[in-house]
């Protein structure tokens, strides 16, 4: 029977948590834009302006064309995220490279760890066998407790993330300066914590958290294989 | 008008110098700060510009502190907010705060200087 009050959680925290990472996208995209747009412009100025006649200027011609390519590339691989991201809300329950979701993931976050100047260290094991879960969800998990984490961290900071096979599972492992998604608002009972802990009960996808030597915090997911 | 001196704040470096060499084709002179920091340190050195193009959003520290620190400082300088954002809400604050107005990202380069021009002639 389903736990519809656990349910309407879940889906109010989903929707916060898709208007944050669409409102990141879509910065991130409109500064791939902008920087399009200036770059055409000024080969429209320099046409305009004949100043076009030697070959200091063809090399300077040359040189804009790149960066719209650059740019270009850039801004495809952010839509070819998206529409990846849109199509795992097709079929609950599917197939999937977890490396492939954490690197998209990482995507989205992206523009969040820069306004905080949070670096990342990644280190994902090749070559892990296909997950059958339900993709979009674990997708949340994932965003929501980083993002949290960065929303607390201090400027500068750090966060490791690590994927790994042990035995029949696969552990997602991310560390962070002392600090744990499901706390951080103070209170565990939080919105965003309890549709955190009630999506990962769904998947059956175990989470521990503890405290390291050195004060970091980790947590780690596990994820049954079959 | 004589010429016009810009500081364009920025942390997309690319855009920053395309704008800046679009601008200077168009007779103004400026100078580039990649972030607020910069910015304050640029504006603290021998360099007094006109009009400060800033934008909102910033790793280090955001355009808005930018803004507040200018105007208590260099209450002369114009500040016209380049913002990203979807809404125009972050635009409309800053002129709250004593920006002379913003424009919203990609920009037009002629409602831009038209812009600048204005900022610059309400001091002039």
């Amino acid at each position: 029977m389903p736990d519809n009050n656990n349910e309407n959680i879940l889906r109010d925290s989903q929707l916060a948590s898709l208007g944050k990472m669409l409102a990141g996208y879509s910065h991130e995209l409109k500064n791939h834009l902008a920087i399009i747009n200036e770059s055409a412009g000024l080969m429209g100025d320099l046409l305009e302006m004949g100043i076009i006649d030697d070959e200091q200027s063809i090399q300077r011609f040359k040189k804009i064309i790149s960066v719209i390519e650059e740019r270009i590339n850039q801004a495809n691989t952010m839509a070819k995220h998206m529409s990846s991201f849109a199509h795992k809300m097709d079929i609950p329950d599917s197939n999937f490279d977890v490396n492939e979701l954490l690197n998209e993931e990482f995507a989205f976050l992206d523009r969040f760890f820069w306004i905080k100047s949070v670096s990342v260290q990644k280190k994902l094991q090749s070559e892990l066998p296909a997950v059958c879960n339900n993709p979009s969800l674990l997708q949340f998990v994932i965003f929501t407790y980083i993002h949290k984490i960065v929303a607390g961290i201090e400027a500068g900071g750090e966060i490791a993330l690590s994927s790994q096979m042990q035995g029949k599972n696969i552990l997602i492992i991310i560390e962070a300066p002392n600090l744990s998604a499901l706390t951080i608002d103070q209170d565990s009972c939080s919105p965003d914590a309890a549709a955190i802990k009630y999506a990962l009960n769904k998947m059956g996808i175990a989470i521990m958290e503890e405290t390291l030597a050195d004060d970091r915090h980790k947590t780690t997911l596990t994820i049954p294989t079959t | 008008m004589e010429n016009i001196k810009l500081l364009i704040v920025d942390d997309e470096e690319e855009f920053a110098a395309t704008l800046a060499e679009r601008l200077e084709l168009r007779g103004f002179s400026s100078k580039s700060a990649s972030c607020g920091n910069n910015a304050l340190e640029v504006l603290a050195s021998n360099f007094s510009p006109d009009v400060v193009l800033l934008d909102l959003k910033m790793p280090d520290i955001s355009g808005f502190e930018v803004l507040i620190e200018i105007k208590e400082k260099y209450p002369s300088i114009e500040v016209i907010m380049l913002t990203g954002h979807g809404a125009a809400t972050g635009g409309k604050d800053s002129k709250e705060r004593g920006a002379f107005d913003y424009i919203m990202k990609p920009v037009d380069i002629n409602e831009l200087a038209g812009k600048i021009k204005a900022a610059y002639l309400k001091n002039a």
